[in-house]
């Protein structure tokens, strides 16, 4: 049986492998907000919002680098410690691309836009299963 | 864009075929403003050469745009060759403006059921990658993909439905559009809609019903799907695109359910101790409100099995509800599970919250159904209760559940899914298949369990029971591992989207 070569696969666009759903916090809420809503949800990274758009994100580092590393009350507004312009790839881009975008920038979380509005967010733990997509795949042929 | 959709013309015998239905709903086509037709196969009744030469005629009237697939009908007595000849390709990829239409043939040679191969299912996705940025994607496919109420017993979904439900959720398709059952249906399932055309002209409706087509407006926010019936009655029904995808507002926690399905306590290999010893750390941790287990309890119905599922269940100590499978019920389970666990419909209330159980096994047969009268009483019995938040939980599925085939499926699941969904149940959780998998058809959130601790299971995630969090403003479910423990989520809606 012929088998689909790995480059064939990083060909493919993003939008079967995003995640089109995205937890969030409000720009206003509290750091200690914004870390109980990811232990609730167990998310190792959380959007930050403004009226519906997406305007940062914050990470799990963040809270290590950018919360207690620096001596920030839990109080502090989240907003201050997000990544503002987070990197951000379109949903019809290919996995190479967003791979490449990962590596180039140093982040293990992309968010995902359609029509220039974020809708979802992709992990580079979601693409290294991919090959498990190329399982389900298989056993989908008859 | 305007789109036409009609199905099912059944050209042949003047018994069976209503010439004067199709030269109507042919004047429709040509006089709306449509941009495209779409025909969704048994264009002949027989798959014989007159009858194809019958429908070309017709067809031929159409003066719009005009994609048509096969139908099993037009598959019968070798016929599929003559379409080609007489109709047009099986398969294709047609982009009209910012729209590309996907078609595919389902049929089988003489026989009614459907299918996607291999190679049209590598099509279909190859389409829908290579079309990814297309602002409006269409699948058409004869066999429907969801069960079609008012289709009596016979579900005849595609034998691979649950794995094109999934490629379709995944590629955002906009619509699809199917015939077969001589029955119209609109479903919206989280941003597709699901549209069946009914017969545009066989005399062979159901129920007494008319000849019927469909029209689509689609624009940048709405997708508007109209039933017409040839007697005028018409239905119109407005979806939004696209739900909602960033979630910032919960509000507080109200409920947390686990849904579980397919223990199989039994002595033997097959059930998976160290999966349930653990699984069992998880639920302690996560201290749920209410355990329900979906069947699959032991793995016969023997007394041995039965003694030793209450030995394990004994370690838990949370409110569970049971649902029966078949195996549960088999040889001296019929008794075993009344006297282990009590009534088959069981139930749980709380002044906001109901989880009503529906018994689907029938004894010693592999085949699930719940049967009109029954689904009478449900309907009645959700109808007076003053909960706000309904959940009905059964063992057979409701809708194809990828990596698996029919058999799952409720015998009436198309009646049964239609009416929990227009009385706007909440929840529906089912628990066979084994596979996970989490949509929502309409306002209803459909939630499907993998086994928790049987050695047979089909997902790379493993073993697993799904976890529900039910918000004041959002319905989150999770999948968690039963090894491991780690969680991942199977999907997220707001509550009361409408």
């Amino acid at each position: 049986m012929k088998k689909t070569p790995p480059s064939e696969k990083l060909e493919i666009p993003i939008r079967r492998f995003v995640t089109k759903r995205l937890i969030g916090v409000n720009r206003d809420a509290t750091i200690q907000e914004a870390a109980s809503r990811m232990v609730e949800f167990k998310i190792s990274s959380i959007a930050v919002v403004d009226h519906e758009d997406v305007i940062g994100i914050v990470t799990d580092t963040d809270f290590k680098k950018k919360a207690l590393a620096e001596g920030r009350s839990p109080e502090e507004a989240v907003h201050k410690i997000m990544t503002s312009n987070p990197v951000t790839a379109d949903i019809n881009t290919t996995v190479r691309h967003v791979l490449e975008l990962m590596y180039k920038e140093k982040v293990k979380h992309i968010l995902v836009s359609e029509d220039k509005k974020i809708t979802g967010i992709t992990t580079l733990k979601e693409l290294e299963e991919l090959d498990l997509h190329g399982l389900e795949t298989l056993i989908a042929r008859e | 864009m305007k789109i036409f959709h009609f199905s099912d013309i059944h050209a042949g015998s003047k018994k069976h075929f209503r010439q004067e239905n199709l030269l109507h709903i042919i004047d429709e086509i040509n006089n709306g403003g449509y941009d495209l037709a779409i025909f969704t196969g048994d264009a002949t009744n027989e798959g014989q050469r007159d009858e194809y030469e019958l429908a070309r005629e017709m067809l031929d009237k159409i003066e719009v745009p005009l994609i048509s697939i096969p139908g099993n009908h037009d598959a019968r007595s070798g016929g599929i060759k003559l379409f080609e000849e007489y109709i047009g390709p099986q398969n294709g990829v047609k982009v009209f403006g910012d729209a590309v239409v996907i078609y595919v043939n389902s049929a089988i040679g003489d026989s009614n059921d459907g299918r996607v191969g291999r190679v049209k299912f590598n099509m279909l996705k190859k389409a829908l990658n290579d079309h990814s940025d297309k602002p409006i994607k269409i699948v058409a496919i004869h066999h429907h993909i969801l069960p079609i109420p008012m289709s009596g017993r016979e579900r005849n979904v595609l034998a691979n439905a649950g794995d094109l439900l999934d490629l379709i959720q995944r590629a955002d398709v906009d619509l699809v559009v199917s015939g077969h059952r001589h029955y119209p249906n609109v479903y919206k399932v989280e941003n597709t809609v699901f549209i069946n055309a009914g017969t545009a002209s066989s005399a062979k409706t159901r129920y007494g019903d008319v000849n019927s087509y469909c029209t689509i407006e689609i624009d940048d926010k709405e997708n508007k799907v109209t039933t017409k019936r040839l007697n005028g009655q018409n239905t119109t029904r407005n979806f939004k695109r696209k739900s909602k995808r960033i979630f910032t507002e919960f509000g507080d926690r109200e409920f947390r359910a686990v849904q579980l399905s397919n223990t199989y306590f039994s002595e033997s290999s097959s059930f998976l101790s160290n999966h349930f010893d653990q699984a069992l750390k998880s639920l302690k941790t996560l201290d749920p409100d209410l355990l329900i287990h979906c069947g699959g309890i032991v793995k016969e119905g023997t007394p041995r099995d039965y003694d030793f599922a209450i030995k394990q269940l004994n370690k838990l100590d949370l409110p569970m509800i049971f649902t029966p499978a078949a195996r549960d019920i088999n040889y001296i389970g019929y008794h075993l599970f009344n006297q282990s666990f009590g009534e088959l419909d069981q139930s749980f209330k709380t002044d906001k919250f109901l989880f009503q159980g529906l018994s689907t096994p029938q004894y010693d047969s592999s085949i699930g159904v719940v049967g009109e009268s029954e689904r009478k009483v449900l309907l009645e019995l959700l109808k007076d209760s003053p909960q706000d938040f309904r959940t009905v939980f059964l063992h057979h599925n409701i809708i194809p559940i990828p990596h698996s085939r029919e058999k799952g499926l409720l015998e009436d699941a198309g009646d049964l899914l239609r009416e929990l969904v227009d009385a706007d149940i909440n929840l529906v959780l089912t628990g066979t298949s084994y596979h996970p998998y989490a949509t929502r058809v309409g306002e209803t959130v459909i939630v499907n369990v993998n086994s928790l601790s049987s050695a047979y299971q089909r997902s790379r995630f493993g073993n697993s029971f799904n976890m529900i969090d039910i918000y004041e403003k959002a319905i989150v479910v999770s999948e968690v591992n039963a090894l491991w423990g780690e969680h991942r989520f199977l999907g997220i809606w707001e509550r009361n989207e409408r």
